[in-house]
């Protein structure tokens, strides 16, 4: 097997799911990961246990390892930790290391030193404030989607820093910080206000467009999403109202008008199954999909003619698990989940 | 901030709306040289979205902050893949570059003739980069996807909603782009990196859909621990985090959100509500509640963080740019732009520490760098530019007819 990655070794220190996450996707594109969890570190919850020993499959564990024997060094320590760290780290960086400090708001600042989590870090970033009903309270995804972004950018600067560092140009420390993680997924609701002074408020409609949002059908919900003046078109002739497609006003401000939109659509959905509703928006090319549960996805066709998810077992109970985000010429590591190795020490 | 790690490389992007060219923004926030390509008669659709101060102006197709936003450090390059001239001219641009992003569905990519073998045999060298929506096989290989419906599709939205019998909620921001994206992103510097140590460069298929799911690996898991289905349940979680919730305080519509990770953190915020040490979740949930209706919101973050516990401002936009840690490390930056005044974005979340860093480049004027890319990349003539020009291979305005 040939890995993308082959060759790159990359030890975590810290109990963060950031951390545990990057860790994971490296070992994936064919790292050798190492890391210092042994003991659960994401509280005793069989379902905490079962994520982290997830997280950790295929890296060896080490109950003392030194990050310098590396070149990615995980870190999402405590700040006053890895500041401690530092001469230690600036070694590290003079042979080409690449030292990858994750924390909630970053290194410097007035908050580097407070505590934060995936909710706090979404609260400061704007997204709690968008999310919810208008009349409730602010809310947050489902899962630690949240977390998990940090680990995403951790990888990127990681793999940036190897490139530098392959490159003749030296070591790097990446500053990574949840909060700004969470600011990079920002789409709109910050440009709505420097470009249009528009302070966005959650709602369940979406702040421009109409119909982009969930709504009930005969046995579930479906997402809608109608972009474009195409989408329109095509929607007027589908749900039965095409002298809606000649009717300019409507078409430009059908956000302003969007309860003259639903009074129309809503009944129309309330008679149709999820599938039928979902084929038929598909096929006159409108972006349009079903609310699934975790179960159902599970079970997803499409899912299952690509062979998407993988096993991984632990204490004897095979779970299915999510495969590989990329298909390519270099193979994933992940194909034969176990349990972590101890390592030799 | 752009920084110089990736310079000497070349991407070229054939994408549009916010995957595909948030990724190739991202390596061009690297310091790689990003050609974004668009065709006369089809620009990204982005470009006429939300408009600086609601104005189209007379270039609507310059005004759009979501493409101000998500193809600055870019260079633009007009060419009709369609047409057979284009095509080969997009081939001969491909052919001296080390990566391509695209993110169109099968359908498209197909029509344009840009397959796989054809790609190998005129850029054998060329890290590629395919995003559709929900991969290049099965059953959903052609449906159009959304942000947003591939929340529904991936098991998000099932699980985002306050959990008090009312319909899932869309999320903040349609979280299938933006992942996609920065694995887009990773999917080019592990190319990049494997193409070094092994000497040949990969092809890659990135579905937005199974991006997604991979972002949510506790859900599948929970599902198959405890025989049912992870439900919405508001801002709680009870297994890691606990309590973890978003409180009312006593301003009009002010909020924090309150996690406590560890046992370390539940002492105090159990010191602090005035409870016993090992005070129970539900206990300190609900003491929590009451404490924070009579305080101010900043208030109560700071007692909250003095005593140790996370906690934070549940923030507007408006705020969270004029907060005090989102100015002391400087996130957002102006940007200038040669029609406009300067305004400002938010940078990559990554700093690197000994690297060069130079200002961020606007987002490129439709065609502005045709004429670099054909003359000077390229070596064609300024006759032969003129003939493109001429054939609508290529353009300066976006062909609006």
């Amino acid at each position: 097997m040939t890995y993308a990655l082959d060759g790159i070794r990359v030890v975590e220190l810290g109990d963060s799911l950031s951390v545990a996450f990057a860790g994971r996707l490296l070992r994936g594109l064919g790292a050798e990961v190492t890391t210092a969890r042994q003991a659960p570190v994401f509280g005793s919850h069989p379902a905490a246990i079962t994520l982290q020993r997830y997280l950790d499959s295929g890296k060896r564990t080490a109950p003392s390892v030194d990050p310098t024997d590396a070149d990615i060094w995980l870190d999402s320590r405590p700040i006053e930790q890895i500041r401690a760290d530092r001469d230690r780290s600036e070694r590290f960086q003079d042979e080409g290391g690449v030292h990858v400090a994750v924390t909630p708001f970053g290194l410097d600042g007035p908050w580097a030193e407070r505590k934060g989590t995936g909710i706090v870090a979404s609260a400061l970033g704007g997204f709690l404030h968008l999310c919810g009903d208008e009349n409730g309270p602010p809310l947050k995804n489902g899962g630690y989607i949240l977390e998990f972004q940090g680990g995403l950018f951790a990888v990127l600067g990681a793999l940036a820093g190897v490139f530098k560092s392959q490159a003749g140009r030296g070591g790097t420390l990446v500053d990574v910080s949840l909060l700004e993680s969470v600011i990079a997924f920002q789409e709109r609701a910050d440009f709505a206000w420097t470009h249009q002074g528009r302070d966005w408020r959650r709602t369940r409609r979406h702040e421009v467009a109409h119909p982009f949002t969930i709504f009930p059908c005969a046995d579930g919900f479906v997402s809608i999403a109608l972009g474009t003046a195409r989408h329109w078109q095509h929607f007027c002739v589908l749900i039965d109202r095409p002298e809606w497609a000649e009717d300019m006003d409507l078409m430009l401000n059908r956000h302003a008008r969007a309860d003259e939109v639903d009074a129309a659509l809503v009944p129309w959905l309330a008679e149709r199954s999820v599938s039928e509703v979902v084929q038929r928006f598909q096929e006159m090319f409108i972006p349009c999909g079903p609310v699934l549960t975790a179960s159902q996805v599970l079970a997803d066709a499409h899912l299952l003619e690509r062979r998407f998810f993988r096993s991984f077992v632990l204490g004897g109970q095979a779970f299915r698990v999510p495969g590989p985000p990329f298909r390519s010429d270099y193979a994933w590591a992940l194909d034969e989940i176990e349990p972590p190795v101890e390592a030799a020490s | 901030m752009r920084y110089d790690i990736l310079s000497g490389i070349r991407v070229v992007e054939l994408g549009s709306a916010w995957a595909g060219p948030f990724a190739a923004r991202l390596l061009g926030d690297l310091g790689a040289e990003v050609i974004k390509v668009e065709a006369p008669r089809r620009p990204d659709f982005v470009r006429f979205s939300v408009y600086l101060d609601d104005d189209p102006g007379e270039q609507p197709w310059e005004r759009g902050a979501h493409y101000q936003k998500f193809s600055r450090n870019k260079k633009s390059c007009i060419i009709d893949v369609q047409a057979e001239r284009g095509r080969e001219l997009f081939l001969r641009v491909l052919s001296i570059s080390d990566v391509f992003i695209e993110n169109n569905t099968p359908r498209v990519r197909q029509q344009l003739g840009l397959t796989d073998e054809l790609l190998r045999e005129v850029a054998p060298n060329l890290v590629c980069i395919s995003m559709p929506g929900f991969g290049s096989s099965g059953p959903y290989r052609d449906y159009l996807a959304y942000g947003l419906t591939i929340e529904g599709f991936a098991g998000l939205s099932s699980v985002t909603g306050y959990g008090d019998g009312t319909p899932p909620t869309r999320s903040a921001v349609p979280y299938g782009d933006p992942v996609a994206a920065v694995y887009g992103a990773i999917a080019a510097l592990s190319g990049l990196l494997a193409r070094r140590r092994h000497g040949r460069a990969p092809h890659v298929e990135l579905s937005q859909h199974e991006s997604l799911i991979t972002m949510l690996p506790d859900l599948f898991l929970r599902a198959q621990l405890d025989g049912v289905d992870p439900q919405p349940q508001g801002n709680r979680d009870g297994i890691i985090y606990d309590p973890q919730g978003v409180y009312a305080c006593a301003g009009d519509d002010e909020w924090i959100a309150v996690s406590a990770a560890s046992d370390e953190d539940r002492a105090a915020l159990a010191w602090l509500l005035g409870l016993e040490p090992n005070a129970g979740a539900s206990e300190l949930d609900r003491a929590l509640e009451q404490w924070a209706a009579a305080r101010r919101r900043d208030d109560a973050v700071e007692l909250l963080q003095a005593a140790g516990v996370p906690a934070g401002p549940v923030l507007s936009p408006r705020e969270m740019m004029d907060h005090e840690q989102v100015r002391a490390r400087a996130m957002y930056e102006e940007v200038s732009h040669p029609l406009y005044r300067a305004l400002p974005y938010a940078r990559m979340p990554l700093r690197f520490t000994r690297a060069e860093s130079s200002g961020d480049t606007h987002a490129p004027l439709f065609g502005e760098h045709n004429r670099y890319v054909f003359g000077e990349l390229l070596g064609l003539s300024d006759e032969e530019i003129r003939q493109f020009y001429e054939q609508n291979v290529t353009a300066d305005k976006p062909d609006m007819a």
